[in-house]
């Protein structure tokens, strides 16, 4: 029933194996092979320079103009292997394994959702996106499926160490992982022993890659400079309204259904929803909490549909619309993600601004959104920012003076900026021109526009226009 | 639904009432009124035309991409096949067969057949809604009486008919108009509504529920994709530029409403809704309350427009005024007037000539369709203007300017993907109050515009005389309302 015949399985991995492989190819036919999303260029550039240097990074000289390293060396290490080919075939191969993972993890919780639970959750835009760029979170991801297939199986000492060693990818993940197992082996008797070992090797991975912090102290800010409003959550965990790691609207509405379904009691259910609010909440602070999330979302919409196909319906044709209907929601969600994966940033004039400004002079600074910050670094320049706030040097007041830069009218106020950073080029491209001037020249685009003797436009495609600041000296 | 052959007579003849009402207007003038009509014109033509969509308009905004709901254009194509005449029936005949459902809606809720009747009346004569739907080929003809449709079916589940009514109104309503977001307002406040306990509603309804919220919302983002993936849940905005959001946004005030709507429908109408929720715990009363409440919500959340709102605000309240009609008729008969039931329903009569009639006659007296100059500038313009060269006008003149003179136009009222408006408005700006010659000659460029077209609508709205620039200037040549750009 729903999938569920061995058969099934095998259609299913081709089809996962197809649509992560599709991501890919669609990336290459229209973008020169470049990944979409800005995670991707941080992890490249941390693997490149571990393979340069064989040595992890002490700091980040291209961020804020120079800041300490601060991160796990898990996953950038694994891609310095072979900086060609694993960045190419990782990501699939991680995808499959997990998707045959969740597959026989869902046989042992649920049987009769198996093929439905598999089917939804490759089809969902967040797992394209987990298994077709370069994040941590689909080592995270991988290994946890792991760990939890071999609790299943009993082999917990396993289990243990591939949840602990998830701390090398992701320390947030591990701690998430070992909040819920403490709360697991509050419950389960004969576990305290196991999540001692996970408390204390925790706090290791903790030293081990984060020492540093001691001497740095607390960091300026941990949430960064994004505003909590319930239109950015929105657009950050809906694929169909443009986010690019999101999950589909239709497999959130048909999770809720599932969690109606799977509880006959108020207050569990009421705990369900409270925590599924919770978390997709906190997403958009935590983005990473949406890869977790897929997997479960994936689960309790499965058995949203099963339980719709066989509870009691008043009425036989409003059954089979709904559930039609849910089924062509989730298909139009993954159509339509596929259909944008080649006009996700960055796109081949993206790309192309990038590689003009990589032949430019090394080390320059150069000033744009802080969403544009990792590009600019991997393009071999200093950004301004980036989207890496935890631990940036001065990032409230850099936050404020690139404020008063994109919204500046006075030449004499933007100068002073831009000598104060000693900021070389400035990156303006259309969805920035969208963000700060709704496409008109006012403030600092008209500045930069109507200011030869101070700014020289030095690249311009459909996409991208880069100025070159002129100081005084060399006019 | 059983009708006494009296009742039927009267309805018909409201129905005839209204509909005539309408056609009077409607072929009082030659032209339609407003460049909203121009605009869909085009594209009932196009697809007649081409046997296709338009998907990019090469004449808007000098080309872009177009995102609509189409069922209404193709519906208008198959049957009026492009006459001018059946353009300007077929809307009317839609907007009044309005009466029909208001008049079940009202028995409803309150079971009165002529109190009924007084509702449906009331319906055809809302002053903004007449305003709003007159002599205009809108999507809104088609979309408003599927809602209520769909609303009436919606308490009718356990029918079969009404049940098909309903699943089929499910997916025609968003692929006529985006105003498909009402129903699933209103379902939500109903469901909060009926959280008190006061009722509960069937398996069924709740069934047929879920099902059309859900095949609105897949619909709705199959229709706007592009849009979502370009906006976002900003989408909301329609990407219209802030002064022009600012105008058609505007809060709701009793005076507009009074004017708006009417007395007779606001007074009778919320006077209904708190005797309704008050005393009657009937689910149609809880049902149309819902209705009405979440119209109120999207228009507090601006996400109708106050124009819309009101019109579909006047509809609801109609409904409701008939349970007032009702009540105050079962309180007579309890009284020692309970013999001068005649004279109550000649008063009411004047009172609806007093109120709705007279104000809506009035009104639309002075209502003017796009005046005859106009529409002879536009086409004259055409002569000057190659078909690669744009033709600049004030905001409500770009579909004119497209539609009459089949020339690429520098603005007009379809925001939703177009190529920055904001900007563009504010250079329409520019052209009309600037005396910075160097400027416009590099916005002539830039936007390959060939005429200028300087209405009197333009001179009232930019409060301007003269273009200062165009004065002892060889580059500009004046042919009556209209300067040739010619350098």
């Amino acid at each position: 029933m729903l999938l569920n015949a061995k058969k099934y399985f095998y259609l299913l991995l081709i089809l996962c194996i197809v649509l992560l492989s599709l991501s890919q190819y669609l990336r290459f036919r229209n973008n020169d092979g470049f990944f979409y999303g800005e995670e991707s260029y941080y992890n490249l550039k941390i693997a490149e320079f571990i393979k340069e240097n064989k040595a992890f990074p002490a700091e980040d000289s291209m961020s804020y103009g120079g800041r300490p390293y601060v991160g796990e060396y898990g996953y950038p290490l694994l891609l310095s292997l072979n900086i060609k080919i694993i960045p190419r075939i990782l990501p699939i191969l991680l995808g499959v394994f997990s998707f045959i993972l969740f597959y026989f993890i869902i046989t042992k919780i649920k049987f009769e959702i198996r093929g439905l639970a598999s089917l939804i959750l490759i089809i969902s835009p967040t797992f394209i996106y987990l298994f077709s760029t370069l994040t941590k979170y689909s080592v995270v991801v991988f290994l946890s499926l792991f760990a939890i297939l071999l609790h299943l199986n009993k082999k917990h000492k396993i289990a243990l160490f591939l949840f602990i060693i998830t701390g090398f990818f992701s320390f947030i993940s591990s701690t998430l992982i070992l909040i819920i197992y403490s709360i697991y082996g509050i419950f389960k008797k004969g576990k305290k022993f196991n999540l001692l070992i996970f408390f204390l090797s925790w706090i290791i991975i903790f030293f081990v890659q984060f020492f540093k912090v001691f001497k740095i102290g607390v960091p300026e800010t941990i949430f960064g400079i994004i505003q909590f409003n319930i239109n950015n959550i929105i657009n950050i965990i809906f694929s169909d309204f443009g986010s690019i790691f999101g999950f589909s609207l239709f497999l959130f509405l048909m999770a809720i259904i599932g969690i109606y379904y799977i509880n006959d009691n108020l207050l569990k259910t009421f705990i369900y929803y409270s925590v599924l609010i919770i978390f997709t909440v906190l997403t958009i602070y935590f983005n990473a909490l949406i890869f977790l999330l897929v997997f479960l979302l994936a689960f309790f919409a499965s058995y949203g549909i099963y339980s719709l196909f066989f509870v009691d319906w008043k009425s036989e044709i409003f059954k089979h619309l709904t559930i039609v209907i849910l089924c062509c929601g989730l298909l139009f969600s993954i159509v339509a993600y596929m259909d944008g994966i080649s006009k996700f940033t960055p796109t081949k004039d993206f790309a192309d601004g990038l590689k003009f400004l990589k032949g430019q002079k090394i080390n320059t600074v150069v000033f744009s959104d802080y969403s544009r910050g990792i590009y600019l670094n991997y393009a071999d320049k200093k950004n301004f920012m980036d989207s890496n706030f935890l631990y940036a040097p001065g990032v409230s007041s850099r936050a404020l003076d690139a404020e008063r830069l994109f919204r500046t009218n006075n030449l004499n106020v933007a100068l002073a900026i831009i000598n104060k950073y000693n900021i070389e080029y400035i990156w303006i491209d259309k969805e920035i021109l969208n963000k700060f001037w709704a496409n008109e020249d006012r403030e600092l685009l008209f500045l930069l526009r109507y200011s030869p003797q101070n700014f020289n436009k030095v690249f311009s495609n459909g996409d991208v226009e880069i100025y070159q600041y002129i100081p005084l000296n060399r006019r | 639904m059983k009708l006494q052959i009296k009742s039927w007579h009267l309805l018909l003849l409201i129905f005839f009432i209204t509909f005539a009402f309408r056609l009077y207007f409607t072929f009082g003038t030659e032209h339609f009124s407003s460049g909203e009509a121009y605009f869909n014109l085009r594209y009932v033509n196009h697809l007649l035309e081409n046997k296709s969509l338009m998907f990019y308009d090469d004449l808007s905004y000098g080309g872009r991409l177009l995102i609509y709901p189409p069922l209404f254009y193709v519906f208008m194509s198959l049957f009026s096949l492009g006459s001018v005449v059946m353009l300007k029936i077929l809307p009317e005949l839609f907007l009044s067969s309005i009466v029909f459902i208001i008049y079940f809606m009202a028995k409803d809720v309150n079971g009165n057949e002529y109190a009924s009747l007084f509702a449906a009346l009331l319906s055809g004569f809302i002053p903004i809604f007449l305003k709003d739907t007159l002599n205009v080929i809108s999507p809104y003809s088609l979309a408003l009486p599927i809602l209520l449709l769909m609303l009436y079916s919606s308490l009718r589940l356990e029918n079969k008919f009404y049940m098909w009514a309903f699943i089929l109104s499910s997916f025609l309503l968003p692929l006529v108009h985006p105003i498909a977001i009402v129903f699933v307002i209103t379902i939500l406040v109903y469901f909060l509504l009926l959280s008190g306990g006061a009722l509960v509603p069937t398996k069924l309804k709740k069934e047929a529920f879920l099902f059309s919220i859900l095949a609105i919302l897949l619909i709705s983002f199959i229709i706007y994709k592009k849009a979502f993936f370009e906006y976002g849940i900003n989408i909301i905005g329609q990407n219209i530029p802030l002064n022009v959001l600012a105008d058609q946004y505007q809060p709701l005030s009793v005076s507009g409403l009074l004017i708006g709507v009417g007395i007779l429908p606001l007074v009778l109408g919320c006077v209904g809704i708190y005797l309704g929720i008050i005393n009657q715990k009937k689910k149609p009363v809880y049902f149309y309350s819902a209705f009405t409440l979440g119209v109120l919500i999207l228009l507090s959340l601006r996400m109708i427009t106050i124009s819309v709102g009101m019109m579909i605000l006047g509809i609801a309240l109609c409904i409701f005024s008939a349970l007032t009609m009702g009540s105050l008729i079962e309180y007579i008969k309890k009284t020692r007037f309970a013999n001068l039931n005649y004279f109550i329903a000649f008063l009411l009569l004047v009172s609806f000539v007093a109120f709705s009639f007279i104000p809506s006659y009035t009104f639309l007296s002075n209502f003017t369709s796009i005046n005859e100059e106009k529409i002879n500038d536009i086409k004259k313009m055409a002569a000057f203007v190659d078909n690669n060269e744009v033709i600049l006008g004030n905001l409500e003149e770009g579909h004119l300017i497209s539609a009459i003179a089949n020339r690429k136009n520098f603005i007009d009222t379809n925001f939703l993907l177009a190529p920055n408006p904001v900007k563009r408005l504010k250079d329409v700006e520019v052209f009309y109050t600037t005396f910075s010659e160097a400027k416009i000659l590099e916005l002539l460029k830039k936007y390959n515009i060939k005429v200028i077209y300087f209405s009197e609508d333009t001179k009232q709205f930019y409060f301007v005389r003269h273009l200062k620039y165009t004065k002892d200037n060889k580059c500009f040549r004046q042919e009556g309302n209209f300067y040739v750009v010619e350098c």
